[in-house]
């Protein structure tokens, strides 16, 4: 019998393009990417209102010991009881560091070691009506100082 | 009579081979490290954002989610427009805290919105307990 040997096919895949390929799909990735970095003023929220009423007691503060930042329709600054008016970046600054310092000079006199290292609290209160940008403009200055400083954004009604 | 030699010419050999794989590298560097952002639309482009000169600090997109508040006072989550009258943000924020313990909220808002629209959102943060707070701004040359 005669036996017939099967001639063997060679099988070539072509992988010269493989590079050029590569790089296309690269490319398509490089332009079509769309950075979007997320940056901004990082703040924390006190509780809800009533989570905060089963778990704290109310306390009277006074001036020396909380600063009532109340942002206007206009954009003026209430500061506490004083009359509303206008501030500069430097002029917050300023008054966020004297509050500070009152805060500090308070805590010099306090007997109770524990209580020597209480900072000062600074309540943003914002009118509904007044531009956002007014409010986080404050709350940027006020970050500045956040490790000598407490802050608490408003949102009572 | 002068000698003219010629001069041999040499075979200029770029190897290529390693061209590929590269490419692939790159291209595998890439697809792992993009993060697809979840809306479609950017609802307030970055220039409304409000001003800020310091304390910029950038947030991880794996650990946040974006609440957008356009002038008009539309809230959107997700390209879903949500309201501040229903429980809508409370449970979208809720979901979002239970996939990520760490989460932070971004107001892309833009700077010359009423306060209150903010203020009511912040609101239902509260309510829903994600009160870890990004205001995001743009830095001031």
């Amino acid at each position: 019998m005669k036996v017939t040997r099967k001639r063997k096919r060679k099988a070539d895949i072509p992988t010269a393009s493989t590079g050029d390929i590569a790089f296309l799909l690269i490319v398509f990735f490089m332009s079509t990417t769309k950075f979007d970095v997320k940056e901004g003023v990082k703040v924390q929220l006190n509780k809800a209102v009533n989570q905060e009423q089963e778990q704290t007691t109310q306390i009277q503060l006074t001036e020396k010991e909380m600063t009532r930042l109340e942002i206007m329709e206009n954009g003026y600054l209430k500061v506490n009881d004083t009359e509303p008016r206008a501030f500069s970046d430097s002029e917050l600054d300023k008054l966020i560091l004297d509050k500070i310092e009152m805060r500090d000079d308070l805590n010099r006199l306090e007997t109770d070691p524990d209580l020597r290292s209480t900072k000062m609290l600074f309540l943003v209160k914002t009118n509904p009506e007044a531009k956002y940008n007014e409010m986080v403009r404050v709350v940027d200055h006020l970050v500045t100082y956040r490790d000598r400083a407490m802050i608490s954004i408003s949102t009572a009604i | 009579m002068a000698k003219i030699m010629m001069k041999k010419k040499m075979e200029a050999n770029i190897p290529t081979t390693s061209t590929g794989d590269i490419a692939f590298l790159l291209l595998l560097f890439f697809m792992v490290s993009t993060v697809f952002v979840q809306e479609r639309v950017f609802w307030v482009q970055r220039d409304r954002f409000p001003f800020a000169s310091e304390n910029v600090e950038r947030v991880s997109r794996n650990e946040s989610a974006t609440i957008y508040i356009t002038r008009q006072e539309e809230i959107l989550i997700d390209d879903f427009p949500r309201s501040v009258d229903d429980n809508s943000i409370v449970d979208a924020m809720q979901a979002k805290a239970r996939e990520i313990p760490t989460l932070q909220v971004c107001f892309r808002t833009d700077r010359d919105t009423r306060y209150q629209a903010v203020r009511d959102v912040m609101m239902r943060l509260q309510d829903a307990d994600t009160r870890n707070v990004v205001f995001e701004v743009q830095k001031k040359l």
